[in-house]
């Protein structure tokens, strides 16, 4: 992608998030228990919905790094794993931030540790460890040893998906591929839409700049072990 | 339910969304200019 379509891409996504931002704000009727804090809807369920895209682009990006880890393209791989992870857990972040500011005012409480809420918390703690792994360990396994890890912790994605439908929680019941009169309100619908199409466009912009950013560093470091190896060989002489 | 706080609440769940990505465009950034000063400290 050259920099003039990145640059139209990035206008587009600006508008649509505006957009998105105008109907949550002015345009969504507001809900009739909760009032307007049942707003932060529109950025609490696409945040999460663009952080488990990216969970499964990590889990795609990890199982063929670990089928062709001995191919080049393994590399190109890894970058696609690494940047899925951590748009992931910013995403996923967002989304428990979001919950909590919804949750004082309606609940009376912050945080409570029920089946959702907990899942999710436990989905966030398992790829923090994913980026710390990379992040700190020396080892040339780290990005192997990242991969199996990413496999065993996307298993708690469908947990948390689950989670409301499986157990009794304080979290509401879906509204969305829920049970039957337990929909949205359509007026609600568009603005939903709207938003979640632009934060998964969002994603995919900022996916792709963190994605360079990885090829740019893997190339960086390529070229400082060469430029170590040539030190070593030229001392050695 | 009290009516300002909850629109406190929104306002904060809105801005503090865009805090938390606008800082991790400007992590990025950051990175890129790391990137590009090691790159031109190994060629000389």
């Amino acid at each position: 992608m050259n920099r003039a379509v990145f640059t139209f891409c990035a206008i587009l996504v600006a508008i649509l998030l505006s957009y998105g931002l105008h109907e949550a704000l002015q345009v969504a009727p507001t809900e009739a228990t909760m009032g307007n804090i049942q707003r932060i809807f529109y950025y609490h369920v696409p945040s999460y919905a663009t952080a488990f895209t990216m969970f499964a682009i990590n889990l795609l990006a990890s199982v063929f790094y670990l089928v062709r880890r001995n191919t080049p393209s393994a590399q190109a791989a890894d970058a696609v794993a690494v940047s899925a992870g951590e748009l992931g857990v910013i995403f996923c972040s967002v989304g428990l931030m979001t919950g909590m500011l919804w949750a004082k005012p309606v609940w009376g409480i912050w945080w409570t540790w029920d089946p959702r809420l907990t899942s999710t918390f436990v989905l966030w703690l398992i790829y923090v460890s994913y980026l710390m792994l990379r992040r700190l360990s020396d080892s040339g396994q780290a990005p192997t040893l990242a991969a199996v890890l990413a496999i065993f912790g996307f298993v708690d994605v469908p947990i948390v998906y689950m989670s409301i439908r499986w157990w009794r929680t304080q979290h509401p019941q879906p509204v969305i591929f829920g049970e039957q009169g337990s929909g949205l309100d359509p007026a609600m619908v568009p603005a939903l839409l709207i938003n979640l199409a632009a934060f998964l466009c969002y994603g995919a912009l900022v996916f792709w700049v963190r994605y360079k950013l990885e090829r740019a560093r893997q190339e960086l470091h390529e070229a400082q072990a060469l430029h170590s190896l040539e030190l070593a060989r030229m001392e050695a002489r | 339910m009290d009516t300002v706080r909850s629109l406190q609440h929104l306002h904060i769940a809105y801005i503090l969304t865009w805090c938390v990505q606008l800082g991790y465009v400007i992590y990025l950034l950051v990175g890129f200019a790391r990137v590009k000063r090691e790159s031109e400290e190994l060629k000389k």
